[in-house]
């Protein structure tokens, strides 16, 4: 129901973005911080317009470059990241405010989002979880085509949070674009994530495919990966510090390179051996994981490696320690760049 | 009890004892005895009714024309909006008795609008108390608009826009989300005001002259009377401070923001 | 060393004149020229007899003109002046003048007009009418006094504080009438008569109170021919 395709220009740099929403699709927005995305769900309000392009919601052209729709037209509902409350009214006034609203569904909603018991309150006296699901709610009553939430479970306490989860995921109905930093919430709430970087979507799927064929570093570390650019030259690839790695299957050109935690194995002596790609490395950081340790290294290259809990006591290893780190040439994941 | 710095504390009680001291010399020059006397004569109830009359009025007009300007001068983007504040703020520098003779200039009977006003609808202003009312108005305007703009600005945009997206018209948005916000600052700001229309006189004197009953408003009277009876003088302006106290004491907590 | 021992030296010199040079600005009146406060309808004619006295005498002089009252009343609250010319004679009083000349000139009133107005006519029984605008000094200061003894009630719209404020109403054609002095006439270009009129009384009569060697030489420059000569020639009486 949502389509856009066009840029906006901006102080940095040029949001240029090609997006579409179905009507009852939840899509995730993420991204490093400044990339755009806060500014994408504007210009889907009205609050900003593109410069080229176009943008329709349902069957409204509601903005390209002869025809601008006010946002008080647009039906959307807006949760921006400080929720923006009305403070001196109190959270039912704020629910109820939108002309839309029907009485009904206001107090469904505010049972629904466990409300009741501040519904006289002052906006402006409400906690943090409070706020946020006043925001929601008050958006969610006006019956918008298409609900936009700004990070909204960021720093929230968890009961607020699981409310929240448990409403996106079990009602439908009404599209849905949210901004969130956390992968897993974007895995759990919607079917579709879209990686924004510096104003341009470098990649758009399932967490499946994002875990499989990163585009990007950030999209990488997002699925915590290690992600390595490089050039290749048949079965050899040069990364750009010198590093050489030993592929499992000839390519020419730029690649990039996927090296799965789980697959590296760390030797306190170097190890020899079959075809692998052999490094030497010192201990950053050490992290513990359920059943794993998370190992973070920087030598020739930055990476991360993930062993048993096991493998880590046998080695007993420290902070600072030099260890080597080696894997196979077949556990790596690479496509060209 | 907050430490205040001993500094601080002697500097304020100077400043204070300044601003004191006017008062406790017209205080102690009072003639309590004849006091009840000379309160009761026409002249002071005319001046301090009229006075009455004209701030208030004066009050009302600011309140109606001063929150759209302010609203304009917190939200526009015109390029000239620098030298427009300027322009609405200029009778707060302005001396009054300039702004009088400007005036005259503009409504008086051979002004560029007085002549049209007196031509067409047999209009004067000056001499008549709605000329003391317009006098009262354009030096206590500014007062007014500066506290309401700075009011529109302290509230983020977004508050409004994301009202809009909820579908709610203009009108609904400044009733029940803008002007719940700027109350505060509109009531110190018309308190200002109107004490400044109050205590008006040069621009009255030059632009409505002095009639009793008709333009010789509180600080006219207290002014011929200071030459002819001083008695009366001093009886007409603890009138005047008691009014103005009246007024300003239950506004006072306007002027202080939430701690 | 030596250096900073002398601006150190230097600072404290300074101080003290300075401190010195401050006291004198409230006494440096005294010394220096004269003082002279007029009432305003003076204006004219007693910048002009001032400037004869200054090349005359070689004494400095220095005039200030407002309302009569006003003047009395700064004098009440410590200003200081050699000499106090007014048309109020009872203002004098109290103020701690050695001697008072009364009656060395007059004036009269006389109703004015504007003199865009030359073509529209009025009468004496305007001023009783609601119709026109009027101004008239107001009562408590000398040509509003003399204006009710004279005039009795009239039908102003405007009570100002001295008579130039009249004139100024009638010259800038805020008002139809005005009643001013009869000097006022003969000065101002803007303002003619209204009607007609025998300008028959000498209405108001001007004293002058005087102090110390400087205000008793000025009054009697006041009352020389060359003084006369110059009053007359601005329409006062002798």
């Amino acid at each position: 129901m949502l389509e856009l395709n066009g840029s906006l220009d901006l102080e940095h740099f040029t949001l240029k973005v090609k997006l579409e929403i179905d009507k009852n699709e939840t899509v995730s927005l993420l991204g490093p911080n400044g990339s755009g995305k806060s500014t994408l769900l504007r210009l889907i309000c009205g609050l900003e317009k593109l410069t080229t392009g176009s943008l329709r919601i349902n069957t409204n052209i509601v903005d390209s470059e002869d025809t601008f729709l006010h946002s008080r037209f647009r039906n959307v509902g807006w949760v921006p990241q400080n929720q923006m409350l009305f403070d001196h009214l109190t959270v039912k006034q704020n629910i109820e405010f939108s002309p839309n609203s029907s009485n009904k569904e206001v107090s469904e909603l505010i049972e629904l989002f466990d409300l009741e018991h501040v519904q006289d309150k002052k906006a402006g006296n409400c906690s943090g979880g409070e706020s946020q699901r006043v925001a929601i709610t008050r958006a969610i009553a006006s019956k918008p085509q298409i609900l936009l939430l700004d990070e909204p479970s960021t720093g929230l306490d968890e009961k607020s949070k699981q409310i929240i989860h448990r409403y996106l995921k079990t009602q439908k109905g009404v599209a849905t674009l949210l901004i969130t930093h956390d992968p897993l919430e974007a895995a759990s709430l919607s079917e579709r994530l879209v990686i924004l970087e510096k104003g341009v979507i470098t990649q758009s799927g399932t967490t499946d495919e994002l875990r499989n064929s990163p585009a990007t570093p950030y999209s990488a570390s997002l699925v915590g990966l290690n992600f390595v650019p490089a050039i290749a030259n048949g079965l050899v690839a040069e990364t750009s510090k010198g590093v050489e790695l030993i592929l499992s299957e000839s390519i020419q050109g730029p690649v990039n390179i996927v090296i799965p935690p789980k697959s590296i194995a760390l030797y306190r002596e170097k190890p020899i051996g079959s075809p692998r790609n052999v490094l030497m490395a010192k201990i950053l950081e050490i992290n513990h994981v359920g059943e794993n340790v998370r190992i973070n290294l920087d030598g020739q290259l930055n990476f991360m490696a993930e062993i048993t809990n096991n493998a880590f006591e046998v080695l007993n290893l420290h902070k600072g320690d030099e260890v080597w780190a080696a894997f196979k040439a077949t556990e790596l994941i690479t496509a060209p760049a | 009890m907050n430490r205040i710095p001993k500094t601080v504390v002697l500097f304020a009680t100077i400043a204070i004892l300044f601003l004191l001291s006017p008062l406790i010399g017209l205080l102690q020059r009072m003639p309590w005895s004849g006091l009840s006397d000379v309160l009761g004569s026409d002249i002071i109830l005319d001046a301090f009714l009229l006075s009455l009359f004209v701030s208030f009025s004066a009050a009302l007009i600011v309140f109606v024309f001063g929150i759209p300007i302010a609203w304009f001068l917190a939200r526009s983007n015109f390029s000239f909006m620098k030298l427009l504040r300027a322009v609405v703020l200029l009778p707060m520098v302005l001396p009054p008795v300039v702004g009088g003779t400007a005036l005259l200039f503009a409504f008086g009977r051979q002004g560029f609008l007085g002549k049209w006003l007196n031509d067409w609808f047999g209009l004067t202003l000056p001499f008549t108390t709605a000329g003391s009312v317009v006098a009262a108005v354009f030096v206590s305007m500014p007062f007014f608009v500066v506290a309401v703009e700075s009011a529109f600005r302290s509230i983020n945009e977004d508050l409004e826009k994301t009202a809009e997206t909820l579908g709610a018209s203009s009108l609904k948005i400044f009733l029940k989300v803008t002007f719940p916000r700027i109350f505060p600052s509109i009531v110190a700001g018309l308190a200002l005001s109107w004490a400044r229309a109050l205590g008006e006189f040069g621009a009255t004197i030059t632009f409505a002259g002095n009639m009793p009953g008709e333009t010789q408003t509180l600080p006219l009277a207290i002014f011929l009377a200071l030459e002819t009876k001083p008695e009366a003088a001093l009886a007409l302006s603890l009138v005047m401070i008691v009014t103005s106290l009246a007024i300003l004491i239950p506004f006072r907590d306007q002027w202080l923001p939430s701690r | 060393m030596w250096l900073l021992k002398v601006r150190k030296r230097l600072h404290k010199h300074l101080l003290i004149v300075g401190i010195f040079c401050l006291t004198c600005l409230g006494c440096g009146k005294e010394e220096q020229g004269i003082n002279i406060y007029a009432a305003s309808s003076l204006t004219e004619a007693v910048s002009v007899a001032v400037e004869r006295y200054e090349e005359i005498s070689q004494v400095k002089t220095k005039v200030v003109f407002a309302g009569s009252n006003h003047l009395a009343s700064q004098l009440r609250d410590g200003a200081y002046a050699d000499v106090f010319i007014t048309a109020d004679v009872e203002l004098i009083a109290g103020l701690g003048f050695d001697g008072i000349l009364e009656g060395f000139a007059y004036n009269s009133l006389v109703v004015v007009k504007p003199v865009a107005f030359v073509n529209k006519s009025f009468e004496p029984n305007d001023l009783t009418r609601d119709e026109g605008l009027i101004a008239i000094c107001s009562e408590g200061v000398p040509c509003g006094d003399a204006t009710k003894s004279k005039f009795g009630i009239i039908e102003a719209d405007t009570y100002e504080m001295n008579v130039k404020a009249v004139l100024a109403r009638v010259a800038s054609m805020e008002v139809d009438l005005g009643i001013v002095y009869k000097t006022d006439l003969k000065n101002e270009p803007k303002v003619i008569t209204a009607w007609p009129q025998e300008i028959a009384c000498p209405c108001v009569s001007y004293a002058t109170a005087f102090r110390g060697k400087k205000g008793n030489d000025f009054t009697d420059f006041l009352i020389s021919d060359i003084a006369k000569e110059i009053f007359s020639s601005h329409g006062f009486s002798l």
